[in-house]
């Protein structure tokens, strides 16, 4: 079989940590003069960290995140400790230099602050330009979203639901989804009760005939409030209803819980 | 909506502890599933949870969010911390190193995208024939190579790797539109 064929083969397998050390070590070779199974690589690999971030979120106790700052902490005094030992080591050699030497040593020294100083205000000002462009590159996803929100929100053409629920007492769920044919489905919900832990709700789009397709999961926050972003893409019909109903967390490839609230166009 | 993760792990090289609590606060279930998924065991997985805080504490000067995605680089890292200490053995920093490089077309940091694209991938998962998604869970979450995996369960090593393949095709058919965009 052609060499490259099989290597190609394998690479799905070596991005999800598969192959043995010696099939391994090979493949890689060949990846670093294979442009096309090296793209490919690349791209099971971010399929492969799908699968990881597939587990089911759990809650670990309270400790450890107490622990995780106290061993920072820690971390944090130990190095200072240590940064003040060799500066007391310097001066104490320093005195073994003699007169005669002591010019250079001032001259030295001098020189290596300078330098190190230099460094330091380098290294700064690289990390606040650094700090600059990931706030900003942060600050145009944000705008991007917020503007793919109001589109849809000013769009002459979007419909506005209102999802109502008859059972609970005041102030009860609801809940408004704006869709829009061309541009996706927005959900807005508020008064939602808090949830048993490893619960979430399920907005539900549901079709002419009736078949509901999951438009999302999602947990309420403090004040009762969530809501649901839906791109175009990611739609695949024309609903003409809309639910939520409570399921367990990751949510049903069908609704199984009871509903919270519903709305019609 | 919160911080972006790129401004927190630029406040962690500045040595800001909030911006760690923050990010944890935000990943922190995400990772600790990973670990006792593949431990099943709460003590271990809480140590493996710390570690990896803690070692996003020592290495955040080397991320680059410009070419991996924060939480890919937790939950990959989380795993395969995890397998190692399943196996006992000693961490692989090129793994790690690897994982850094790992880039997602959809970021996790807002909640209900997060839940919304995490259910899609336990949807792919559920629909995955039950041969394929065993032999996956296996393989990933218990860190069998494809040889392990054939003595394991008595299937030849071809039909082991032809499913192994067919289980990373169909995640590809689900996500491969997203996926094009993750390739360098």
């Amino acid at each position: 079989m052609n060499a490259h064929i099989q290597f190609a083969e394998d690479v799905d397998l070596l991005a999800l940590g598969l192959l043995g050390e010696e099939d391994c070590a090979a493949l890689r070779g060949h990846l670093e003069t294979c442009a096309e199974c090296r793209a490919r690589f690349h791209e099971a690999r971010a399929l492969a960290a799908l699968l990881a971030l597939s587990s089911p979120p759990a809650e670990p106790s309270a400790g450890v995140r107490k622990q995780l700052l106290e061993r920072l902490r820690a971390g944090r005094e130990n190095a200072t400790r240590d940064a003040r030992a060799p500066k007391q080591e310097e001066s104490r050699r320093a005195g073994f230099w003699g007169w005669t030497n002591l010019g250079w040593a001032v001259a030295a020294v001098i020189l290596v602050a300078g330098a190190a100083l230099m460094m330091e205000e380098n290294r700064r000002v690289q990390g606040q330009v650094q700090s600059l462009q990931a706030e900003i590159a942060g600050k145009q996803q944000e705008l991007d979203r917020t503007r793919a929100v109001l589109d849809l929100l000013r769009s002459t053409d979007t419909v506005h639901v209102h999802l109502i629920s008859g059972s609970e007492p005041w102030p009860w769920p609801e809940g408004r989804v704006y869709y829009h044919p061309k541009k996706g489905l927005l959900f807005v919900g508020s008064h939602l009760p808090p949830l048993d832990p490893g619960m979430s709700y399920q907005l539900w789009c549901v079709s002419e005939g009736g078949t509901p397709a999951s438009a999302g999961v999602f947990r309420p926050d403090a004040k009762g409030n969530a809501a649901v972003m839906m791109p175009l893409a990611k739609m695949a019909m024309s609903p003409k209803a809309f639910a939520v109903t409570v399921e367990a967390d990751g949510g049903a490839q069908a609704p199984t819980g009871p509903q919270v609230m519903v709305g019609e166009q | 909506m919160g911080t972006p993760d790129h401004s927190l792990v630029m406040r962690i090289v500045g040595r800001d502890e909030s911006a760690l609590a923050e990010l944890y606060d935000r990943y922190g279930s995400l990772v600790y599933g990973v670990a006792l998924r593949v431990l099943r065991d709460v003590s271990a997985a809480e140590e493996v949870l710390q570690d990896i805080f803690h070692r996003l504490w020592n290495v955040a000067g080397r991320f680059d969010p410009a070419r991996g995605s924060l939480p890919a680089w937790l939950a990959v890292t989380a795993r395969h911390r995890a397998i190692d200490r399943l196996r006992q053995r000693e961490p692989a920093t090129d793994s790690e190193t690897a994982a850094a490089e790992i880039s997602l077309p959809f970021d996790l940091e807002e909640q209900v995208f997060r839940g919304h694209m995490l259910e899609r991938i336990r949807a792919a998962l559920a629909r995955m024939p039950e041969s394929q998604r065993k032999l996956v869970e296996l393989a990933y979450f218990e860190g069998l190579t494809h040889t392990e995996l054939a003595e394991r369960t008595g299937e030849p090593l071809g039909t082991i790797k032809g499913r192994l393949r067919a289980a990373v095709a169909s995640l590809r058919k689900e996500f491969g539109g997203l996926a094009d965009s993750a390739r360098k």
